[in-house]
Order: C-alpha cells, then structure tokens, then sequence
C-alpha cells in the first residue's frame, strides 16, 4: 500500500506547479485516470480485510476528493489567469483587410430589370418576350405606322431586308400578345431594342421594359397610377411624376411620363436641363388600330400601353453620364454594380 | 420650334409670363425644350464710346482704350485691332459676368485695367469674331447692353411632335396657349388691294404630276425697289432662326412662320415664257438652288419648272436661276400643297432639310394655301408699295373635304376614368378651332382643316384631356380580375442560375448583338450563313452574331490587362437564319482566364476543372443529375479539351478551352475556358424542386485509397464500375491526381470512399472487406496497382 499522505502531497504539488489547462488534464489522468494512481490504489484495497478496507477505504476517498478539489481550483485559477490577458495575448489588428470572398456581379441593366420586373409583379403583371428580328408588319405596320409614315424616319432603324428589321421597340410583341392571348392581358416585356444611333446617350443596342394591359374598362387614370406606383417603388416615395401630352402613333391618347429631378429636388439643373423634371416613359391609351392588329375588339376592351428605358432610369439613379459604358463589358464598370 | 414670345404676342393677348407660357405649352403636349432670354445674361455691360485709344507702352499689340460709359470714364487695355475713336462699344464694367466668368481688376504688363471691351465671342453671340462688337452709333451711351440690342426677344424652344404640323407656325402655338389659357386669339386679318392687272395674263400655271402636287397657286406683283426689311421683321426672323435677305424673301419666310405655309417667290422675267410647269425631274437633270449648291435630280424628284428649266425643287428649296435680286421688278409668288412623302423622299436625297421641307412632310391642309399667298401679297403691298396684279393664278384642286366625328359622352369617363361633362369637353374643343353639338349622348364634332391629325372619337378624347389637364387626373389602379397566373419557369431558372453564378464568383457582360464578318469567320462561320445588317453602324457591327464565342472572348480580351483572372457569363441569343422568322437561340455562355488561389487537383487543364466546377454546380442547384461530359472534336477548341455536355442523348451544350489558334486571333495572353449552354434545355431539364432525402442516422465511414491506372482510362468509367460494388458505397471524392509518375501513360490518383452502413455502425473488418471488394474490382477491371 503507498503512503496516502506522501501520494497526496505530491499530487498537490504537482497541480500548484501547473502552468496551463493540458498540465491539470495530464496530472488529473495520472492520479485519477483509468491507470492513475489513485484508481490502482482503490483496487489495492481490494486484498484488504474489512476492517482495514474500510479505513483505508475513507482515507483513500478523502485523498481523491482533495485532489480533485484542487484540480478544480487550479483549473478555474488557470481559466481566470487565461481570459484575464486574452486582450493582449491574443489582440488582433482589426483593421487589416478582411479575407477575399470572390463575388460575381450581374449587369447593371440586369440588376435594374429584374428590380422593375418585381415591381409590375406586385400589381400583376406577368413577364413575356418576344423576337429581337421582327417583321416590317410587327415592328411598323401593326404598330399604326404604316410605310411611309413620318414617325418612321423618327427611329433609326436597322434593316436586315424589305421584310425584317431589328426591332426598334419591345412593342412589336404587344401585338404577339394580343395574337395569343385573350383579355384580361397583363405584361411586361424586357428586352433588347435596336436604333442606328452612336453617342454618349445612345447605343445601337438598348434595352426597354414594355407594359400592356388590355381589359374591359381600363382608363388612362388607371395608367396614370400605375406609372405613380412604378416611379414611387423605383426612384423612391419623393418623387413627383408628372403627365405631358404627347403623340405616338399606337397610343390615343398618348403620353410622356417625367418625374422630378433627384439631383436639384426639381429646382433646375444641368441635368434636367434647367426644367426640374426628368422625362423617362412614353405611354398611352393603346390605339383602336392596335387592337385591331392584335386581334382584339376595340368596342369591346381598350387598354393602355407604357414603355420605359431601362439604361436610362439606371442612369439617373448611379450618374453614370456615358451609355456606351453599359456595352463596353470593361469589369472595372460592372464590378461598380 | 424657336417661338420668338413677341411675336408670339400678336395672335394671343396673354398676361402671362415666359415661363408661364412655357409650362402651359408643355404640359399641353408641346415641349417646351428651353427658354432663351435674352439680355438677361449680361450683368454690368453697358454701351461705351471709345474716346482715346493710345498705345500700350509695354506692348506693341495691345492699346489702351479710353471709354465713356456714361457717368465716367474708364481706361482700359484692349487687345482688338478694330477698334478706332468715336465708335459705340458692348464695355464689361468690373464685376460684369459673361457666361461662367467674372470680370475682376487686373494688371496687363504693368497697366492696370478694370473692365473690358467684348466681342461677340465673349458675349455669347457669335462663336468667332475678327474683333471688339461695334454698335449702332445711334444707340445711347451707359445703357445695358441688353436695351441697346434691338435682339433683346425672349425665344421659347419647342419640340413639336410629327402629327401637329399645325404647331409649326405661330398662329398654331397661339391657338394652343389660347385654347389652354381662355385668353383671346386673333388671326391676322387679310386684306388687298388689287391693281387691274391680272396675275393669269402675266403668268400661267400648269401641274403635270397631279399626283405629287394637289395644288398650286400664284400671284405676280410688281415692286418698285426691293430693299431691306423693317426692323421688326428682321427682329423676329432673325430670334426664330431665320436669316434676313431681302424684303420679299423675308415677307415669305415670315408668312411661313406666321400661318405654316412654306411660300416661294420667283423673278418672273427669268421664267421662261412665262410659263409655271409642275413635273417630275428628267434623269440627270441639274438645278443650282439657292444656297450655291449645283444637285442632281432623278424622277422620282418634282420640280418647279419653266418652259425650258427647271426654277426650283419642289417643297425643298429655289432654284439660283429664277432668285429674287434688288433688280427684281416682277415677282411670282408660289404657295402649293406638295405631296408629303415625296418631299421628304427628296429632301433626303439631296441632303437638304430647309424649313419648308419641315412643314411640307407633316402633310400640310389645301386651305392654308390662299391664305398664306394672300397674307404675303398684303404685306409687300403695305411695307414695299407693291402692286398686287388681281387674281391668284391657280391650279389643282383646293376642296377640302370636310370631316365630322361622333363622339359617345360615356366613352370621355369610360377611356379616361375622369369625369367631364359634355358640355366643358364641348368647350376645350372649341377653344382648340372644332364646332361642337351636343345631343342627349352624344357629340358631333366638326374638326377644323388645320387639324388633319383629329380623325377617330380617341383623338378628341386626346384633345379633350390634354386641355383639361393630364395631372388632374385623379390616380387609379386596374381593378379588374387578373389574368390567370403564369408559372414562368424560364425565368425562375434564370434567375436561379443567375443568382448561382454571382455566388461563384462571375461577373456578367452584355455584349452587342452584333459583331464583324471578320469575327463570324473566325469561329467557322461562312458568309452565306449569316444575318447581316443592311446598314449597319459600321463594318463592326454588321453580322447577328451566329454564336457567342466572338463576344465573350472579346470581352475576356478587353479585361486581360487589368485583370490576372476573369470569371464572366453571358445570358443572350444568337440569331441565324431561318425560314419565314431567322432562329433565335438564348445561350447561357461562360468563360475563365487565369486562375485564382482556387484549389484544383489538376495540375493540366486548370481552367477547364474550373469551369466544369461551376457547370456541376449549376446542374446540382437546378436539378439535372444525369448529365455527363462527352469528349469531343470541335474547330474552334483544343482538340485534347473539349467535351459535349450531355444528357441522356441530348447535347445541351459545349465545354472545353479555346483551340490556341483561336486564342490567338484574339490576342488572348491565357487559355481560355468556355462554357456554352442552350438555354432553353436548362429550362425544360430544370427541376426546381428537390425531392427530400432521409438523413442517414449511422454515421457515415471513409476510407483513402491510391492507385496507379493507365491515364487515358476516362475516371468516370471507373467511378461507373466501382460504383457497382456495393450499395453501402454511398460516395467516391477525388481526392488528388498526380501525373508525374516515372513510368510513361499512367497516372495515380486519390479517391476518398465513403461507406454508409443501414443500421448499425460499421465494423473495422467490414469495412476493410468493402475495401478489399473495390480494390479486386480495380484490379480486374482496369489492372491498377493500388497503394492503400
């Protein structure tokens, strides 16, 4: 049988002397372990007779509750000391750059679309598409704009031949939902567009977000607010809109929509020229003709049209002042977005 | 349109202000662009009188100027070689502002000086000037500037949209602030005095192409001395932008302003016997017109002509050989209804784009015709003394007809969702020139013969709102059903995809649809093949691109400078021809240069891991399992590189780096990986809603295991075959490839197998008798040494 006291004052000493928390977890399996002193000596007692077994039996309890008390102290001692310098010992500067996470960026034209495209979806609209080759009779004709009309010369248009042109506006597809599709219509159409123009405004290729809702007893007013619903939810609650009169050939009436300026709060600067009003939809009742073209009765429903840029509003809202900069792919602009 | 606001103020007595006119006129549906106020933009400048000039003793270019402004007297240095003593002078007294810049006391080589003597540059009025701006010497000294220049008319700047060719005249604009404001419209009245003479003796008018030109009408006039005009018409040409000429040219250009009529007015002793021929052009026939010009016209182009020559293009522009000069003493004056496409036709094709051209190509009302010829016979007469011969000369047809419109009172609030009463919409209409009558429920509305725009019962409701006023509209929002709902599958997997892409790190680009023949070429695509555009911006932008490859390598190429690494993706179509409509395909396109710290276990073909990385993730996220790559010859990409992506039998896409040639053509410094989808396949492959799996409540077993194998043997063969060994084999992970062995073809390669036992944990023994199956099944399959 070993001497309990001696054992005892050593584990003691042995745990005083600890410096970290893996020395008391060491000396805790040394003592108290499956192999551990104090665990052998319990089975020593085993050859013991009674008596003596239970003597030594207490002794040897109090022993391990002692070492045990100790091991605890010295570990809360420890994890005092430890926590007490963790400042110094373990100060970072928390300035440094953070680790790189390699994010993508979508377009600024994608951004802005799908934005516009969650907004006419709170007021039901579904999302439709359509050629970007169009057909003379879709792009013109259909559209009220027969050969010959002035309001042709007014859009640049791409020609591939007499038939096909690249269509110069989204609302060609008007037609093709209306072809396809029984009132109530309710759509948007996003989507790439196409002008022989080159310069800081404008792009050959451009992109435009076209509505259209046909039904029985559709207004203007009704126009009126769903364009308020759209400028409010896009450019923010403090904008004002504002109606001109206008003239395209597939809309009766037809209109302009501006809103006030962001930069000047409609006092007039440069870039609102002077007016305070910003102009960025044209819209309308759609023309009897169209409903025509489309398929659909004009004494029986009427509708409204709207067709907004989608660069342009995007413009205005991140004053970016060169388009040509949304084609030119440099990451240096994308990655902005 | 420029709308000088004085003259304006002839036809409207309005009270209200520029601006007010300006906002009144835009928000009735003519753009109102900008206001130009002149006089406004001078602050401090006055008229000086040059009183001494002397030289600059410092300089041998510059004087020093003394002027009178009035109340003193100033020195100042003055760099002009024009000016002289005694003339009156624009003086920018210190402090004055012109444009963006502040006048300030400064020292020019040792003298002081505190003003200036301006040009016309430096005031705002020209873009070049030869000197200092010498004014009338009868204008008084010391006034502003803006008092001494008889140009002091505001002048609104309108856009006029291409159905209201009424608007092109200032009646027209009147008629518009008269209609919105109630204030009192006056057209000028008409009245001649004709001589006994008669036009019809003097001249004679003959039109042959009565399909061009519906009518033409012309007075002769004999004027004594045609001089310069009086200042109030050259005051009001000269703010609407016209040039002043002579009296007789300025009388017609201000009649066309006034009333819309473009007029000509010709020397009738140059008109040959007399005669008045309208007709189409010869071939090659030539005419010198006014501005000095010699064209050539074709016959699709009419002219104006004598008996032996053409005198003038018709609706565009006069012809040098019958111009009104001061000897003039016999005038022709023509006003004609020229067919409105054919003018414009012409006008493009000689390139010439007059103000009559303008008015002429909205389509212009037979009626305007007698009055404007009528308006500028008065005028000569009463500011030159001309005698008007009796009668117009007239031929064609000058009947228009009239056109009445029904109108249902119940449509103003069932189209507009506004409530107007009949009888304020009868009003608003006959403010704007229609005759209204009102019945129980509905109105019969007599349009003007101004207006040949108004036809149908949408275009008054357009007149009636636009006067009653667009914000006044009370808002709504369509409160009807909705239109039955539509899934739109295509773009939720857009969406997803692209959302998956912004994670992976890929930056999207939007390229032109459009690129050169050169480019179609150089990823295998013949000439014959393609969309090319008719006109195209330039040789750039001339092919519909038939693939993606051009685009995106474009833009890889336009980032390689800044960037030692690129991850970009594009969503967009490709056209080709087709049969009655070209084909457009939607492709989902990406590309990798260069390589990031990213771990890849390859140490060949990092780029194209890379982007298979990315292809398995988007499958996984979308829900196409059984897809798999299909090693593959391509022109445009490596040969060893470069796979089909399939599933099941269907090639949904391409995936391989770029053959090094094609790199090469586009001076791309890294291979590039590519990734090209159709698009359409991913939507209909796409299952957007995953299926729940149990999770496993064992927890699941690996094992290590390497082995040396023949390296043209496709893994995907193996990983099949091993696959098969037992189904508590639930996954094998490529752990490490390594290519550098010393014996030649094969190659070693790490795999990680997971075992996932049922029901109770694995034990060590099962465990290594799975292992051991795995390790026959790779002996005898493929004859690998394994290394455990």
């Amino acid at each position: 049988m070993v001497d309990l006291e001696k054992l005892l004052n050593k584990a003691l000493e042995k745990i005083s002397a600890a410096t970290d928390v893996t020395q008391v977890e060491d000396i805790r399996i040394a003592y108290l372990g499956r192999k551990g002193s104090v665990t052998l000596a319990f089975k020593d007692l085993l050859i013991l007779e009674a008596e003596e077994k239970k003597a030594k039996g207490q002794e040897l309890n109090e022993v391990k509750k002692k070492i045990e008390a100790s091991l605890e102290t010295k570990t809360r001692q420890l994890l005092e000391k430890e926590r007490s310098d963790l400042e110094t010992r373990e100060w970072i500067d928390v300035t440094s750059p953070g680790a790189k996470h390699l994010s993508g960026h979508a377009h600024l034209v994608t951004k802005t679309t799908r934005e516009m495209i969650d907004i006419f979806s709170r007021l039901g609209f579904e999302v439709v598409d359509g050629p970007e080759i169009e057909t003379d009779w879709y792009n013109f004709e259909a559209l009220n704009m027969p050969k010959g009309h002035p309001v042709r010369d007014t859009q640049a248009t791409f020609f591939v031949d007499e038939n096909l042109v690249l269509r110069t506006q989204t609302s060609p597809v008007q037609i093709r939902v209306m072809q396809n599709q029984k009132p109530p219509i309710r759509v948007i159409v996003p989507g790439k567009t196409y002008r022989r123009d080159y310069d800081v405004t404008h792009t050959p290729m451009f992109h435009q977000l076209e509505g259209l809702v046909v039904d029985k007893g559709v207004t203007l007013a009704d126009l009126k607010g769903t364009m308020e619903v759209f400028v409010k939810l896009f450019f923010g609650e403090d904008r004002k809109i504002r109606l001109r009169p206008h003239h395209f050939a597939f809309t009766e009436p037809s209109i302009e929509l501006d809103i006030s300026c962001g930069i000047c709060a409609g006092n007039g600067c440069r870039a609102c020229k002077y007016t305070g009003w910003l102009e960025i939809a044209g819209a309308g009742m759609v023309h009897p003709n169209v409903l025509r073209n489309g398929g659909i009765d004009p004494e029986e429903y009427q509708g409204f049209a709207f067709g907004f840029g989608i660069e342009r509003p995007a413009m205005l809202r991140s004053n970016i002042d060169d388009l040509r900069l949304f084609f030119d792919n440099d990451l240096r602009f994308l990655e902005q977005f | 349109m420029r709308i000088p606001i004085n003259w304006l103020k002839y036809y409207i007595k309005t009270s209200k202000s520029d601006t007010e006119i300006a906002d009144i006129l835009t928000l009735s549906g003519t753009e109102v662009e900008k206001i130009e106020a002149h006089g406004a933009k001078w602050e401090n400048v006055v008229v000086g009188e040059v009183l001494e000039t002397e030289k600059h003793p410092n300089a041998d270019r510059l004087k020093l100027v003394t002027v009178n402004i009035g109340n003193k007297t100033q020195k100042v240095v003055c760099g002009a070689t024009n000016v002289e003593v005694g003339q009156k002078i624009a003086f920018a007294k210190e402090g004055a502002r012109l444009g963006d810049f502040e006048l300030k006391r400064v020292n020019i080589r040792g003298v002081e000086s505190s003003g200036m003597c301006c040009s016309e540059v430096e005031l705002g009025l020209s873009a070049e000037a030869k000197g200092i701006m010498v004014l009338d010497s009868s204008v008084k000294v010391g006034i502003p500037l803006e008092e001494a220049l008889s140009v002091g008319e505001s002048v609104i700047e309108a856009e006029i949209t291409p159905n209201r060719g009424d608007e092109l005249s200032m009646t027209g604009i009147a008629r518009e602030v008269s209609a919105a404001t109630g204030e009192e419209f006056n057209l000028p009245e008409i009245s001649i005095s004709e001589i006994d003479l008669k036009s019809d003796s003097n001249v004679t008018v003959e039109i042959l192409d009565n399909d061009l030109c519906s009518q033409y009408l012309a007075r002769v006039l004999e004027i004594d001395e045609i001089g310069e005009s009086p200042e109030w018409i050259k005051k009001h040409l000269e703010a609407a932008g016209v040039k002043t000429i002579n009296l007789v040219v300025d009388v017609t250009n201000f009649v066309m302003l006034e009333l819309g009529q473009p007029l000509h007015a010709f020397d009738l002793d140059l008109i040959e016997d007399k005669k008045i021929v309208v007709r189409r052009a010869n071939k090659d026939e030539k005419i010198e017109t006014l501005d000095g010009e010699k064209r050539k016209l074709d016959e699709t182009m009419l002219v104006i002509a004598d008996n032996k020559k053409a005198i003038a293009i018709a609706g565009v522009m006069g012809g040098k050989n019958s111009e009104i000069s001061i000897g003039t003493k016999k005038i022709v004056l023509e006003s004609a209804t020229f067919d409105k496409v054919q003018v414009r036709k012409t006008s493009d094709k000689v390139a010439l784009r007059t103000e009559a051209v303008v008015r002429f190509e909205k389509g212009l009302p037979l009626n305007l015709a007698q009055i404007a010829i009528d308006r500028a016979a008065m005028l000569l007469q009463q500011i030159g003394n001309a005698r008007v011969y009796k009668g117009t000369v007239s031929a064609g047809s000058n009947k228009e007809l009239e056109k009445e419109i029904e109108l249902r009172i119940s449509d103003i609030e069932k189209k507009l969702g506004v409530t107007i009463s009949a009888e304020d919409a009868g009003k608003y209409l006959e403010k704007l020139g229609f005759e209204v009558k009102i019945y129980e429920d509905f109105t019969n509305v007599l349009v003007p013969w101004f207006r040949p725009d108004v036809n149908i019962p949408e275009d008054l409701l357009e007149e009636i709102i636009r006067i009653y006023g667009l914000n006044n509209i009370t808002s709504s929002l369509p409160s009807k059903e909705l239109p039955s709902p539509n899934l739109n599958k295509s773009l939720k997997v857009e969406y997803l995809i692209r959302d998956i892409l912004l994670g992976a790190g890929f930056s999207e680009v939007i390229n032109y649809s459009f690129y050169s023949l050169e480019d179609a070429k150089k990823v295998g695509f013949a000439d014959k093949s393609l969309i090319k555009i008719a006109n195209p911006i330039n040789s750039d932008m001339e092919i519909m691109r038939p693939s993606m490859l051009p685009s995106i390598l474009a833009s890889i190429f336009k980032n390689e400078r800044n960037y030692n690494y690129i991850k970009i993706y594009e969503l967009g179509k490709t056209y080709l021809p087709g049969n009655e409509m070209p084909i457009e395909d939607k492709h989902l396109t990406l590309a990798i240069s260069g390589i990031n710290d990213e771990k890849v276990i390859y140490s060949d073909g990092k780029v194209f891991y890379l982007l298979k990385g990315t292809l398995e993730l988007i499958f996984a996220e979308i829900g196409i399992k059984n897809f798999s790559l299909k090693q593959t010859k391509i022109d445009q990409y490596h040969p060893g590189r470069t796979a089909e992506v399939k599933v099941g039998d269907k090639n949904i896409g391409t995936i391989g780096e770029i053959h090094p040639d094609l790199q090469a053509a586009y001076g791309l410094k890294r291979p590039v990986a590519v990734l090209d989808l159709f698009f359409d396949e991913l939507e209909s492959l796409a299952n957007l809603v995953p299926v729940y799996k149990q999770i496993p409540k064992m927890p699941i077993a690996h094992r290590d295991l390497s082995f040396i194998i023949d390296e043209k043997i496709y893994y995907e063969d193996v990983l099949e075959k091993l696959m098969n060994v037992a189904k508590e084999l639930n996954k094998i992970e490529l752990l490490d490839v390594y290519s550098g062995l010393e014996e030649s073809g094969k190659i070693s390669k790490t795999v990680r197998l997971y075992f996932q036992p049922e029901t109770k944990t694995f034990s060590e023994e099962e465990i290594n008798a799975l292992l051991g199956n795995v390790m026959q099944v790779l002996k005898k399959e493929f004859k690998v040494v394994v290394r455990v």
